[in-house]
């Protein structure tokens, strides 16, 4: 009887310990990064498991391509150097006007927007557990790959690189209820908070008042602050505005542009938020005042001093002191005076 | 004959792969369905050997083996481990002759059981940060309870191929 009533205890007291270090790892996990390195190494050594894991996906999209008809093909190919024709030519007009942007952002002195260093990636999995809205890329540190790199693809931003590791690295999306991404709306400029509703085809916009101007298929694009993401990239489009008489703010949906679950190619950007920039280069100093704005000023002061000094001449007095500090000086012994 | 002297850890020759395999299970892209209600083939896997050697696999085993698809899945690392060890902890403590009942017997109460952990893991992910309202956990219960007469018959032919005994059977001998 005895020997049952003990392997019990003993299941129990494991039990308990497995518990306490489930527990443990978590907080270690999630509050500090004591197990960055850790699982930076196993992810990597775990790499295989992943590409594995994506061979039944390769292996289709090889067997469609495969069985693509010629004639299939030839109206692929002639569309594709049609759009390719077109696209070509919109690239040309845009070159002129990103010339004719940075002139005049030099002549406003504001820091010109380079474009930003590219890296394409390929999309080798999907977290497969239903609390995150993840992706796995094939870039790791290895490409030069860092955390908080912002995604995009050739329909807008898709999230941001949450971890790295030597080969391969993770992506938050969009629609992760723990990302939100600052956007503003390209109709009327008004910025706010793309946060994940946790819905691969939603995003909440949150704390705008009920009596903002938001129609539904306004676009709305990254606004560039908070120095993640850079600015004017598409995000997301206002699917449905919901009004409730007891709440504070507008109920406000959208659809990302990026279709996450057909997604397979992603870029990632190189971006350094410009408030953080040291290149000198970059470093515009405060704009100088110019000729015209001195010469008011100075005439502002005379002005100022004249008036000042214009009782004194009544009084008899006749200095025409231009330091200021005197002036008042004096203003307050005849005061006194006065009195 | 000579089989039934092998040594205690050839549950192994089974195991390893085994649980490779439902690693890869766990991560392979489906269709969408399935996707949101992937069936726990891992706790299947360490409810089988659990029964099978219960002296041998434990639910450290069943620990490592959530750790390990914590890491793959990129999700809070002890999640999965936890759930893992408390289904294998439920199982041995609460049904000790788990194996001497029939399979649909089984079956309900590894449904009952995974449904818990689905709610539990829920609710841990809830604690650390990752609110997502709708996410299913009767659907994927129902399906590991489906799969498991499945899970069930695969791995004790694997087992009666590489000659793999059960506990009490080598006991006896």
């Amino acid at each position: 009887m005895s020997k049952p009533e003990q392997s019990g205890l003993i299941i129990h007291i494991r039990f308990a310990l497995v518990v306490i270090l489930s527990i443990g790892v978590m907080a270690v996990d999630l509050r500090s990064k004591a197990l960055n390195d850790f699982r930076y190494y196993l992810e990597t050594a775990l790499y295989p498991v992943l590409a594995f894991a994506d061979s039944p996906h390769k292996v289709s999209s090889v067997f469609s391509k495969q069985f693509k008809s010629h004639s299939e093909l030839l109206e692929e190919n002639e569309q594709l150097s049609s759009q390719n024709f077109e696209q070509r030519a919109e690239i040309m007009r845009l070159r002129s006007l990103e010339t004719e942007n940075e002139d005049m952002r030099r002549l406003l002195n504001s820091p010109s927007r380079d474009a930003p260093r590219r890296l394409f990636a390929e999309v080798l999995d999907v977290d497969s557990n239903p609390y995150l809205h993840r992706v796995v890329i094939n870039r790791g540190t290895q490409a030069g790959v860092k955390e908080s790199m912002p995604v995009i693809t050739d329909a807008g931003l898709v999230g941001q690189v949450i971890s790295t590791s030597y080969s391969f690295s993770r992506v938050l999306l969009l629609s992760d209820p723990s990302s939100s991404v600052p956007v503003v709306n390209s109709r009327t400029r008004m910025r706010a908070l793309a946060v994940g509703s946790g819905a691969q085809d939603e995003l909440l916009i949150n704390n705008v008042p009920r009596s903002a101007d938001v129609r539904e298929g306004d676009l709305l694009l990254t606004s560039g602050l908070g120095g993640v993401y850079p600015s004017g990239y598409p995000v997301a489009v206002v699917s449905s505005i919901g009004f409730s008489e007891s709440q504070p703010f507008a109920l406000i949906k959208a659809r990302p542009m990026v279709d996450i679950d057909k997604m397979r190619y992603v870029l990632l950007l190189w971006y350094q938020n410009p408030a953080e920039n040291d290149d000198p280069k970059q470093n515009i100093a405060p704009k100088e005042p110019t000729d015209s704005k001195v010469a008011l000023r100075q005439q502002r002061i005379k002005d100022l001093i004249e008036s000042m000094s214009k009782p004194d001449a009544a009084m008899g007095t006749e200095t025409l002191d231009i330091d200021p500090a005197s002036v008042k000086k004096k203003e307050k012994t005849k005061e006194a005076a006065h009195d | 004959m000579t089989d039934n002297r092998e040594p205690r850890h050839s549950a192994l020759i089974v195991f390893v792969p085994l649980l490779m395999v439902a690693l890869v299970f766990h991560i392979v892209r489906f269709p969408d369905f399935l996707n949101a209600n992937r069936p726990d083939l891992l706790v299947l896997l360490c409810i089988f050997f659990t029964t099978l050697r219960r002296s041998w696999f434990n639910v450290e085993i069943a620990w490592v083996a959530g750790l390990l698809l914590d890491l793959l899945s990129g999700a809070p690392l002890g999640v999965h481990a936890l759930l893992f060890a408390a289904q294998v902890y439920l199982i041995g403590s609460q049904f000790r002759n788990f194996a001497s009942y029939s399979l649909w017997q089984q079956t309900i109460i590894i449904g009952v059981i995974n449904l818990l952990a689905n709610v539990i893991g829920y609710w841990l992910e809830h604690v650390i940060g990752q609110n997502v309202y709708d996410a299913p956990f009767v659907i994927p219960a129902l399906l590991t309870a489906v799969l498991w007469p499945v899970v069930y018959g695969l791995c004790s032919m694997l087992c009666a191929i590489f000659s793999v005994m059960p506990e009490d059977a080598q006991r006896e001998l």
